[in-house]
């Protein structure tokens, strides 16, 4: 407002100054204070614009980037099955384990957790030793595969955590099963070269 | 002698006693006639003065489920006692023996009349709660025992408890399906209990965050303890107390294999490894013959589990319960009976699962159910009875077979599996 004040004094006395053959009209002093104003806005605006764009472009990447990160997660959670009462790894399932190995190779930091599990039949207490082998036997594949042992944890749930409770052979099929988890390093993932 | 018989005698008992009307009558009929057949077991009758019908109850009960009688079950309006028992009409209806139940300062004095010989064959006075109620229960069980071991000379089942395993925890529970209790307080998901052989402490291994340790838990204290050997990774399957109570034997499974192990828990130390099975093979399920010289378990070392047996000290391994090849069905959780005759285990058969028996005296394993899966044997500390968990009625529960007369009874009700069944000692100390 004083700058206002000021510049409207200034046309005045520019005005009061000048040739007085006509009336000259002299643009209000709002007026020519308008642009630089609007100039201020607009530069703000794009600042604004840029920012946005910059944090929109961030957020794109980075939903990318974990997109690229859930889905080596999801590769390396993949389950892996196994036939009644057996604990070696199926021919069907070799090149999933081959990729979790490829994954976890191309991140050192990266640990998962196997847990094994078995379908109701034998006894609860021989199915937590079943459920035992197959941990082991999937870890013994992916150790195979190049990976540290020392990188993957072992554990056994039997029969206790079924994922379809029902008592048949489908049933007992989904039921017999290796799960995987990460349990650290999982933040930020990397592809494994040539995929 | 008919099953007919009786039936009109004791209508016409409860006639002549004038005490039920023709309705009441009627209905007597069908109970008695339901319970009492008189001939194939000895016929026993229990009264008690007024006031005393829970007591009478409990002990009419445990009689029952000792399966070495037949309980005559009187109506309420009968069974009450004044003045002196007419003995003779008693032995008049086909009865062996009659139970005499009066209040006593503090307690209960029974008498057990033998009909036959026209004598007092026990005469005892016990410290029991009246109304039959909370944990002096266990006073009035022991009561009931007395009188199965005045009669047969073999003692009574009715003081003992059964622990076992519903949701995550380990629960006990009478052996007349009273008192239901959860005994373990863990967050983890509670398997296998078993009893040291005082009744005094129990074990378990508790399943939290991918380990299996075994706790140990004092049922008189409440305290626990991490069995040593158990907490180091992966899972400590099946524990079970030496006869002695000095050691345990268990079967820590880990990604090296399922194998049999010892551990001293009076001094908490000293592990030693008994099977070899390592990659190879499994071996877990141990269970000490009643000496505490031998162990039974199970072993996948020829393909399927199947029971073998060696010495305490892991010597001697061989085969115990004779099978061919993959032909037979794999065979489970061998436990070896009180008397060191028999061991009882569960074996896949076709679609179903069976509680078998492997006799000594004859080598060969027969099995005794048909009906379901059933699975889980525990023997009872008179080895004339076995629970195990079965599906054979809605959902999977608690069942009690009695080998000599095949009767069989369903002592859990629970809301999801009632499972891993083990049966007490029988209970004198103070956690009763």
């Amino acid at each position: 407002m004083p700058r206002l004040a000021a510049f409207v004094a200034l046309a005045l006395l520019v005005a009061a100054c000048g040739k007085k053959e006509e009336p000259a009209i002299t643009p209000t002093p709002v007026q020519t204070d308008r642009p630089m104003v609007n100039q201020d806005s607009i530069d703000a605006a794009n600042a604004e614009r840029a920012r946005l764009a910059a944090e929109q472009a961030a957020r794109d990447a980075a939903a990318a980037a974990e997109a690229a990160r859930a889905e080596l997660v999801n590769e390396l959670a993949a389950t892996v099955h196994f036939d009644y009462d057996q604990y070696a790894i199926r021919q069907v399932d070799e090149a999933l384990l081959a990729r979790k190995a490829a994954i976890m190779r191309a991140n050192p930091n990266l640990r998962i957790r196997v847990v094994g599990h078995a379908d109701e039949r034998g006894s609860d207490e021989y199915n937590l030793a079943l459920g035992m082998r197959r941990a082991a036997s999937a870890k013994d594949y992916l150790a195979r595969l190049g990976v540290e042992a020392g990188r993957i944890e072992t554990a056994s749930l039997g029969e206790e955590v079924p994922v379809d409770p029902a008592s048949n052979e489908s049933a007992w099929a989904a039921n017999r099963r290796a799960e995987f988890d990460v349990v650290a390093g999982g933040q930020t993932l990397v592809r494994p070269t040539g995929s | 002698m008919t099953a007919v018989r009786p039936r009109f005698t004791l209508l016409a008992l409860v006639a002549c006693l004038g005490l039920a009307g023709p309705l009441a009558a009627q209905q007597d009929v069908v109970r008695l006639g339901i319970t009492y057949r008189a001939g194939a077991r000895p016929g026993i009758i229990v009264l008690a003065t007024a006031g005393l019908d829970s007591v009478r109850k409990i002990v009419e009960r445990d009689l029952d489920y000792s399966d070495r009688f037949e309980v005559a079950v009187v109506a309420d309006s009968v069974a009450p006692l004044s003045g002196e028992l007419n003995l003779g009409l008693w032995r008049q209806y086909g009865l062996a023996w009659a139970v005499e139940l009066r209040p006593v300062i503090g307690g209960v004095e029974a008498r057990l009349h033998d009909l036959g010989g026209d004598r007092v064959a026990l005469q005892v006075q016990r410290g029991v709660d009246p109304a039959g109620s909370g944990p002096q229960r266990m006073g009035i069980h022991r009561l009931s025992d007395e009188i199965v071991t005045a009669v047969t000379g073999d003692p009574g089942i009715a003081a003992t408890r059964v622990l076992f395993v519903n949701g995550d925890a380990i629960w006990m529970i009478d052996s007349d399906g009273a008192n239901l209790t959860r005994v373990s307080r863990g967050t983890g998901k509670a398997m296998s209990p078993a009893w040291a052989p005082d009744g005094s402490r129990i074990a378990f291994m508790e399943l939290r965050d991918y380990a299996g340790p075994i706790i140990l838990q004092n049922l008189v204290t409440g305290t626990r303890q991490t069995v040593p050997g158990t907490s180091g990774g992966g899972n400590a399957l099946t524990p079970t107390f030496s006869p002695d109570g000095r050691e345990m034997l268990f079967a820590p499974s880990t990604e090296g294999g399922t194998d049999i192990s010892r551990v001293d828990i009076q001094r908490m130390c000293c592990v030693a490894r008994l099977t070899v099975g390592g990659k190879l093979a499994d071996n877990l399920n141990p269970a000490y013959s009643p000496d505490g010289r031998r162990v039974a378990f199970e072993s996948t070392r020829s393909g399927r589990n199947q029971i073998y047996v060696m010495d305490a000290d892991g010597a001697n391994q061989r085969a115990l319960v004779p099978f061919d090849g993959a032909s037979t069905g794999p065979s489970f959780a061998p436990v070896w009976s009180p008397d060191g005759q028999r061991i009882a285990f569960h074996r896949d058969i076709a679609d179903g699962r069976q509680i078998m028996v492997f006799d000594f005296g004859t080598g060969r394993a027969t099995a005794l159910t048909s009906l379901g899966r059933n699975e889980d044997p525990s023997w009872a500390p008179d080895s004339r009875h076995l629970i195990f968990r079965s599906t054979r009625e809605r959902g999977e529960q608690l069942w009690i077979l009695d080998l000599e007369s095949a009767r069989i009874r369903q002592l859990t009700n629970m809301n999801g599996a009632a499972r891993m069944p083990a049966w007490s000692p029988r209970l004198t100390g103070p956690v009763s």
